[in-house]
């Protein structure tokens, strides 16, 4: 039996750590198994050094890193199986709380959101991360595992941006269409062009290229679908019924207050100032509404109306600029000015009741600009046939005066 | 991973762990070199497991907790006995039981009869 120097050791231990062996437990393995073999199988008349580099060959195929590698491998990929477990209970779940959240949605049953919003997250955060690791372990070739991290960070975003719409979140557009667009411009073709080159792969990648072109065309249609073309005219047609009711009211209104002038009625006066200063608050407030929405000055938004708006479906304009402040513009302003309109009406006396405005029949908040723009013209047409039975009663009143 | 001198590497691969665990279970506690030593002397030289394959399986046989270590210094090296926990015992058990089971089916299945010596 050989007998090993501290410099023969030193030196073997060396040569591992060179040979890239940087786990202390796996250097100490090999060392002690390399000096065992050199101690029995070594004579003392033979050349250590060629002896030493035959035995080291005998641990490798390529490099002797081989053994720490699938070491980490192995240690690295222990849970294998409690993750394969978890995946398949997480698919599973995933799948039945994603479709009974579809159809809650469907329904407008309560539970909906939550079970939609768990539902993704499952499947974006655990079940597909997952699948990223357990293919890792599967797929050895470096071009597959890119393609493979690509692809599934994309559809991890792109369900996040689909979360987040329905959610109502921020940034839903930029997830989704961003992961959308980077999975139609880079995945389908860096994986067509890296799969198609294995030739039993060939007809297989046709047919998922093909599925997968086919289906973001069909969600690209689906997401970029808006109301048909006579829908929408319908809509703005019955905008701009309201804004000619609004116009026809004030000239009406404004003949009749002229002719009545010379009464120099105290009564009319009061009422024309209260019926005026609302009229312009509601004016301010549905200008203001379109300078913030489509972020012009307010010199330029006091001529458009609904019609003129960049973005129909803009709830953030109103979050934003409606429902938080508490000044003129507000919904805050608006309810306090009409409720004082309201108390006013009483103290006028005429022959026809005088009718109260019910905003608080009237959802202002949490809803588009379309919707309140198109309020804010009820609210006026109301004011303004106040307005108009008052004077008509007026105009009565007076001539049969004139009569006597 | 293994060098055969008799057997397809495909025909044995999944078994070294089984190996190893059943080893230990027969003489205590073992260290690597011993480990491949003994495999080849049990076997006549028909099986010899490389050093590539061992310390792998060991070092994840030790992380999932079927095998324990003890260290001993040996002058300027480290020398680290395995030896089997409680656990390993049972995952011994499974494994072996699995494995004789296993070439239970494929003897019935190739219609092998071994008694009359036609392996």
């Amino acid at each position: 039996m050989y007998n090993l120097t501290d410099e023969q050791i030193d030196f073997i231990s060396n040569d591992i750590t060179k040979r890239g062996i940087e786990t202390e437990d796996v250097r100490d393995n090999i060392l002690d198994h390399v000096c065992c073999i050199i101690e029995n199988d070594f004579s003392e008349d033979g050349d250590f050094n060629s002896f030493y580099v035959d035995t080291i060959a005998r641990f490798y195929t390529k490099e002797l890193r081989e053994i720490e590698v699938e070491t980490h491998d192995l240690i690295t990929f222990k849970y294998y199986y409690a993750m394969k477990r978890t995946m398949k209970i997480t698919a599973g779940l995933t799948s039945a709380l994603i479709i009974a959240g579809g159809f809650f949605k469907f329904q407008h049953w309560p539970g909906a959101a939550v079970l939609l919003f768990s539902g993704i997250i499952l499947f974006s955060l655990v079940f597909l991360p997952l699948n990223i690791v357990m293919k890792y372990r599967d797929d050895k070739a470096k071009e597959n595992r890119l393609l493979m991290i690509l692809g599934f960070i994309l559809v991890i975003t792109g369900s996040i941006g689909v979360l987040f719409k329905v959610m109502h979140f921020p940034y839903a557009n930029i997830l989704f269409y961003g992961s959308f667009l980077a999975f139609f411009v880079f995945f389908i073709p860096a994986y067509f062009f890296t799969k198609i080159r294995v030739p039993e792969n060939k007809f297989n990648v046709i047919i998922q290229t093909t599925c997968m072109i086919a289906g973001c065309g069909m969600l690209f249609a689906l997401f970029n679908l808006k109301g048909s073309k006579h829908i929408e005219d319908s809509v703005y047609s019955m905008d701009n019924f309201q804004v000619e009711n609004v116009i026809n009211l004030e000239i009406q209104n404004n003949l009749i207050f002229q002719n009545l002038a010379v009464a120099n009625d105290p009564d009319l006066k009061e009422f024309r100032s209260i019926t005026e200063q609302l009229n312009a608050q509601i004016n301010s407030i549905h200008t203001n509404l379109i300078a913030q929405s489509n972020q012009i000055s307010v010199d330029k938004a006091r001529k458009l109306t609904s019609k003129d708006l960049q973005n129909p479906n803009d709830s953030k304009v109103i979050a934003a600029h409606f429902e938080k402040p508490l000044d003129e513009l507000s919904y805050t302003g608006l309810v306090k000015s009409v409720e004082a309109y309201n108390a006013q009406l009483s103290s006028f006396k005429t022959p026809n009741a005088l009718r109260l405005i019910p905003i608080d029949k009237l959802q202002m908040t949490n809803t588009i600009i379309s919707v309140v723009l198109h309020q804010l013209k009820d609210i006026q047409v109301q004011l303004l046939s106040n307005e108009n039975s008052f004077l008509n009663a007026k105009e009565n009143t007076l001539a049969h005066v004139d009569r006597e | 991973m293994y060098i055969c001198v008799m057997y397809s590497s495909e025909l044995i691969k999944g078994t070294l762990k089984t190996i190893v665990l059943n080893l230990l279970k027969d003489h205590g506690k073992m260290y690597g070199y011993e480990i491949t030593q003994k495999v080849k002397d049990l076997t006549q030289d028909k099986i010899q497991i490389t050093e590539g394959a061992l310390y792998p399986t060991l070092h994840a046989l030790e992380e999932h907790g079927d095998l324990t270590v003890e260290k001993v210094y040996i002058g300027r090296r480290v020398r680290k006995y395995y030896l089997l926990t409680d656990q390993g015992m049972e995952t011994r058990s499974e494994r072996v039981n699995e494995l004789a089971d296993f070439m239970k089916t494929m003897r019935f299945l190739l219609d092998l009869d071994v008694a009359k010596g036609h392996v």
